[in-house]
């Protein structure tokens, strides 16, 4: 990755942080996902099978659906800082200006998408330890790391890709990438859901190696394809 | 510290800073530039006017590479902005109406982001920023947050961006606008020692009448058609200035195209 990338990266996380713009709105989010989570299944508003007789998977199928849940809206909120707000403030001419291929502009405001949803995903996992709803004896934190390894990548590239589509489009063709949204529902968020599910209950790699190669080669593609069409989408 | 300049000027390279040949823009259906040619030889200080909305933004948005012209060709210092449009980027100092700078970092954090965006090391990008700042009287200012600026302040900070990676050609938009006499005073100032320097500058503004000091030719854009550049001095250059200050009182500055 070039150091334009690295610095485009650092300069919006930095921009981020004392901005505060989208950070505290996904925190929250974030916070009330999970508060209500726990809640739900503490409060006995919703019918669980004790963690006894179905060996906690419903427990760990819920936490992990409000995991991607919370990625995904953490996802959809990322969109209004990634190009949006450059848009706005009207600095993206700036970026634009500088003596790099575009694609580099891509890559670094990938990076730091990825930095927010790894960090929303660090907070949700915080709370549900702390409300009880996580078993730290009984996960596997390597493959729950592994899942998100392999499927945070994708979902930073589309919302990487949608928000540069939100500021300025001058191309039909990649209204393309519209598709990539349902198309991430299938093939990062729901194999998602069920591998982190295995990563909870502690199942070994071999139970959930089909949903973690569905979710890399995706991301893998997601992450090629927007890096190879985005130069057709910034502004004329 | 190695620049930009240095480099372009060690080329034993085309003489012409800017080359343009049958540039067309279009928006939709309206035709902002209908065929312009341009040749600029380095170091020359370039005046282009034009009533309001006659296309100077978007013909230095072209040069900068901010916008593709819709047919024809422009080169700037031989390097086609088409197909080699990183290397006239790194070229290229372009100032806008709007100073590209992050409200949130301070200035001086701006200018280290930007250097780092040109291949300058942070102290290299520090101390040139630094230098610049002073010149443009806007030393104090480093450490302040851009989102606390005035427009004016911005605008020095803004052009202390532009000049940071000491441009070959510096393309400038209107570049007094908004700035107090001791701005435009500090501003002229930076343009003549670029100029000295062998740096190659296009300015627009829509009054000719406001800035000539140091400028070396002028043209005029109108109806999407370049008139000029003629050297300053010229009965060319004469002529074009009284008759474009003459049809700015009467139709106040606006293109009707």
């Amino acid at each position: 990755m070039s150091g334009q990338a690295i610095a485009i990266a650092r300069k919006d996380m930095l921009v981020e942080a004392r901005s505060r713009q989208t950070l505290v709105l996904v925190v929250l989010a974030t916070l009330l996902i999970t508060s209500l989570v726990a809640l739900g299944t503490t409060s006995g508003g919703l019918s669980f099978k004790d963690d006894e007789t179905d060996g906690g998977g419903g427990r760990a199928g819920l936490v992990s659906m409000a995991l991607w849940v919370t990625i995904a809206i953490a996802s959809v909120i990322a969109m209004s800082r990634s190009f949006t707000s450059e848009a706005a403030g009207e600095t993206l001419d700036g970026l634009m200006l500088c003596p790099m291929d575009r694609s580099a502009i891509f890559l670094g405001k990938m990076l730091s998408n990825m930095v927010f949803l790894f960090l929303i995903v660090g907070e949700a996992v915080a709370l549900y330890f702390m409300f009880g709803m996580m078993d730290p004896g009984g996960m596997d934190p390597l493959l729950l790391g592994a899942v998100m390894v392999a499927g945070i990548p994708g979902m930073a590239a589309i919302t990487t890709t949608m928000s540069a589509m939100g500021a300025h489009s001058r191309s039909r063709e990649t209204l393309v990438l519209v598709l990539f949204v349902p198309l991430a529902l299938y093939t990062i968020i729901l194999p998602g859901i069920s591998a982190t599910a295995g990563a909870l209950l502690g199942e070994g790699i071999g139970d959930v190696i089909t949903a973690l190669e569905v979710m890399a080669l995706s991301s893998a593609v997601y992450v090629g394809v927007c890096y190879a069409l985005f130069d057709n989408i910034l502004p004329d | 510290m190695g620049t930009n300049r240095d480099t372009e000027m060690e080329k034993s390279g085309p003489a012409l800073a800017i080359d343009v040949q049958g540039l067309v823009k279009r928006f939709g259906p309206r035709k902002v530039l209908r065929g312009v040619e341009l040749k600029i030889e380095e170091g020359a200080l370039l005046h282009i006017f034009g009533a309001n909305g006659c296309g100077k933004t978007t013909f230095l948005r072209i040069l900068a590479t901010l916008a593709l012209p819709t047919s024809g060709h422009v080169r700037v210092l031989g390097h086609d902005a088409r197909e080699e449009d990183i290397e006239v980027r790194r070229a290229v100092g372009f100032l806008s109406h709007q100073p590209y700078l992050y409200n949130e970092l301070s200035v001086m954090e701006n200018l280290i982001f930007y250097g780092r965006m040109y291949g300058l090391t942070d102290q290299d990008a520090r101390e040139r920023g630094e230098a610049l700042l002073v010149e443009l009287g806007a030393g104090e200012w480093a450490d302040l947050h851009v989102g606390k600026l005035s427009r004016g302040m911005k605008q020095r900070a803004g052009i202390a961006r532009a000049l940071l990676h000491s441009p070959a050609v510096l393309l400038m938009d209107e570049p007094f606008t908004g700035l107090d006499r001791e701005g435009s005073e500090a501003l002229r100032k930076v343009l003549d020692d670029n100029v000295r320097e062998g740096a190659t500058i296009i300015m627009t503004s829509h009054d000719i009448r406001a800035e000539l000091a140091g400028v070396t030719a002028v043209a005029l854009l109108e109806d999407g058609r370049m008139v000029g550049p003629y050297r300053v001095g010229t009965s060319e250059a004469t002529h074009l200035v009284d008759s474009h200050g003459r049809a700015l009182a009467r139709d106040g500055g606006d293109c009707h195209i």
